[in-house]
């Protein structure tokens, strides 16, 4: 079972961001928020989903570009004075990381004071890059669209990251106004250093390079000056910075994908989608430009996925075999689908489109053609199959749309099994029935083996610790939502307020059953 | 003291009268329920029922003034609950109720489970479950604990 470090843990708190008064919740492996309507729950999810795009995303997506490059402008004049001082802490920051990979373990270093003042520097932007990610992310235009409304003047965002190997918390905050971010950072002042892998050969490289060629600074050309010392600090600079955000903001620098609640309608309209997108495309520089319909970040993101998938196999080999190592997907198939979902390319354009067929069939369907139910989790088999990795973080809005209470309470053991592959999981939902297996699904780790063989699903188990579920709840003043954590009751349950409409509903049952007895 | 409260009053030993219901952490809230009432604990010696027998936790009857009398059965539950227990519980806490009041007294009986949570199974055994008294089914009422008795 993989679980984080026992120390390792990431906080995030929020303040008067959109519906949220306040919420304070750390981040499990899996994590669930449940509540009414309208209390922010997508609202917090999407927020997550935007801080691991704008941390995480850029640097795997685009392997070649470092993440420090996505909020430093190109116009910054931060690089430091070329002196003495400063050569000769790179040149004993190299010397320490020799040493560190002498020893052929990954450990952490101090660094000196110099090297994280001009750090410090570096995050200047880091605050505006931010809030414009998050802009993306909830299709806004501004960022005073995210703060609550009522007498709330900002929005704040903090993170809070505490590293397995260090007691004190790097706490971060991000405030957010009516037409800016700012972002305040504790820098850390020591920087883990991996023992081998390719960043730590480039930093280390880089750094050699800076104490070779500006041993003498009195000596340095006018060319070195202005061109090939900020060349070398920036690219010493974004290496330690890669190397940093782990430590500053946790799991928050893996790659996150969000699946939104209306990713059944957008797989059912795939195909006429794309051909619109197809059809337009020779159009484009020929007629006036249009605008483009806005489409929240999440929701472009899922769509440019779905037509986008790296790795599309041919149509030969598009039928992943049910043997195959994609253990979760399949048993969704499995279990839940009672059929595969395949991944085609046409012909004559380069995108995919999807088919299911159920067991037994020789022919596949279009997906339009296939049940809602299909469409629903279509996408989760293939985001499991072509993009998600371990380590990564796969958020799922209501993944109980469109499922038969049977087909939840198999999902949520499959999500169950996802965490213990390594994935982290977020979900959004209004389900009874999945909060009730998630119950169960804690409860079985803790039966001793022997009893382990009693109980139905042995292997769909988590610790408690793995498991967060968070309550929306409305609150009235101030106006807006507040979260609490639910923890499994004396009952064995997580009580979500759920009951609260079942015990009126019962009531009413009665009520009106006993009037008719009576009446008979 | 009247008709309904007296006669359960002159049946049973005093010292199972308590003026609370609360046990292992759920309790019902008397709040807007009618100052002539009377509740037996029915675990204590003197109430209506035996040490080892099935039986709920109280017995809760009430005068409402212009209207009939409440009879009611109440079963807590603050950890794991099962739907057949619970029934049986308040099916014996209703044969109580008959035998301590005549027939002839107008009595209505409100079989009431109060608990923490529930799970979905459960529930609907809860739901499809009735308590008979005086030859009528009656469905079984629920709250969470703390919350007050249900007004009708």
């Amino acid at each position: 079972m993989t679980s984080p470090p026992a120390n390792d843990r990431l906080e995030i708190e929020v303040q008067d961001f959109g519906p949220i008064v306040h919420a304070k919740l750390d981040l499990r492996p899996m994590t669930v928020f449940v509540g009414p309507s309208n209390t922010g729950k997508s609202y917090l999810a999407v927020l997550i989903y935007a801080l691991h795009q704008f941390l995480g995303g850029v640097g795997q997506r685009h392997p070649g570009i470092r993440r420090f490059a996505f909020w430093r402008s190109p116009f910054s004049h931060t690089v430091p004075e070329l002196t003495a001082e400063i050569v000769s802490a790179y040149a004993q920051l190299a010397q320490k990381i020799s040493d560190v990979s002498l020893g052929q373990e990954d450990t952490s270093i101090v660094l000196p004071d110099i090297i994280i003042e001009s750090l410090r520097s570096e995050f200047d932007d880091f605050g505006h890059a931010m809030g414009l990610e998050i802009l993306r992310c909830f299709g806004m235009d501004a960022t005073g669209a995210l703060i609550r409304r009522g007498r709330s003047e900002r929005a704040k965002i903090a993170i809070r990251h505490r590293n397995s190997d260090n007691d004190v918390a790097l706490e971060h905050e991000l405030s957010i106004g009516p037409h800016m971010a700012e972002f305040h950072g504790d820098v850390p002042t020591r920087v883990h250093i991996p023992s081998t892998g390719k960043d730590i050969r480039s930093l280390h490289y880089d750094l050699d390079d800076i104490r070779f060629h500006f041993r003498d600074v009195s000596s340095v050309s006018e060319h070195q000056w202005s061109g090939e010392w900020p060349m070398a600090y920036l690219a010493v600079t974004s290496s330690l910075i890669d190397l940093m955000l782990h430590r500053m903001f946790g799991d928050f620098d893996l790659r996150g994908f969000y699946l939104p609640a209306d990713r059944t309608g957008v797989m059912h309209a795939h195909r006429a989608v794309v051909s619109a997108m197809v059809d337009s495309a020779p159009l484009v520089g020929l007629r006036p430009a249009t605008r483009t319909p806005l489409l929240s970040g999440v929701l472009a993101d899922f769509l440019g996925e779905t037509v986008r998938f790296d790795d599309v196999p041919s149509p030969r080999r598009s039928r992943v075999s049910r043997q195959s190592k994609d253990g979760v997907a399949t048993e969704i198939e499995k279990n839940i689908l009672h059929g595969t979902i395949g991944l085609e390319q046409s012909e004559f354009i380069k995108f995919p489109h999807f088919t299911y067929r159920p067991d037994g069939w020789k022919e596949d369907l279009p997906l339009m053609h296939a049940s809602s139910m299909v469409s629903e989790l279509a996408p989760v088999v293939l985001y499991l199959r072509h993009l998600v990795q371990p380590g990564n973080v796969l958020i799922i809005e209501e993944p109980e749309s469109h499922l038969h209470p049977a087909a939840q309470v198999e999902f949520t053991r499959q999500l169950a099994k996802l965490v213990q592959a390594g994935y982290r999981v977020i979900i959004t939902t209004h389900s009874e029935w999945i909060l009730e297996e998630l119950a169960n699904v804690v409860q079985r780790s803790e039966l001793q083996p022997e009893e382990l063989t009693t109980v139905s699903e042995s292997d769909a188990a988590l610790t408690a610790d793995q498991v967060g579920v968070w309550l929306f709840r409305p609150k009235r003043r101030p106006r807006g939502s507040e979260v609490v954590h639910v923890s499994l009751g004396d009952s064995g349950l997580y009580d979500a307020g759920f009951d609260d409409v079942a015990i009126a509903l019962s009531n009413d049952g009665a009520k009106i059953y006993n009037r008719i007895g009576r009446n008979e | 003291m009247t008709g309904l409260l007296s006669t359960v009053h002159s049946q049973i030993d005093q010292s199972c009268i308590v003026n609370r219901c609360s046990k292992d952490g759920c309790s019902v809230s008397l709040s807007g329920a009618s100052s002539n009432r009377l509740i037996i604990d029915c675990d204590l010696a003197g109430s209506p029922f035996g040490p080892n027998q099935t039986k709920c936790d109280y017995l809760l009857f009430e005068e409402i003034q212009n209207r009939a009398g409440r009879a009611i059965p109440i079963e807590l539950k603050s950890g794991r609950i099962r739907a057949r227990d619970v029934i049986n519980q308040l099916q014996a806490g209703a044969a109580a109720v008959e035998n301590l009041i005549p027939r002839q007294v107008d009595v209505r009986l409100l079989p009431l489970l109060a608990y923490g949570n529930i799970p979905k199974g459960e529930r609907a055994a809860i739901n499809n479950g009735t308590v008979r008294f005086h030859g009528e089914s009656e469905r079984i009422r629920r709250i969470r604990c703390g919350s007050p008795l249900p007004q009708r």
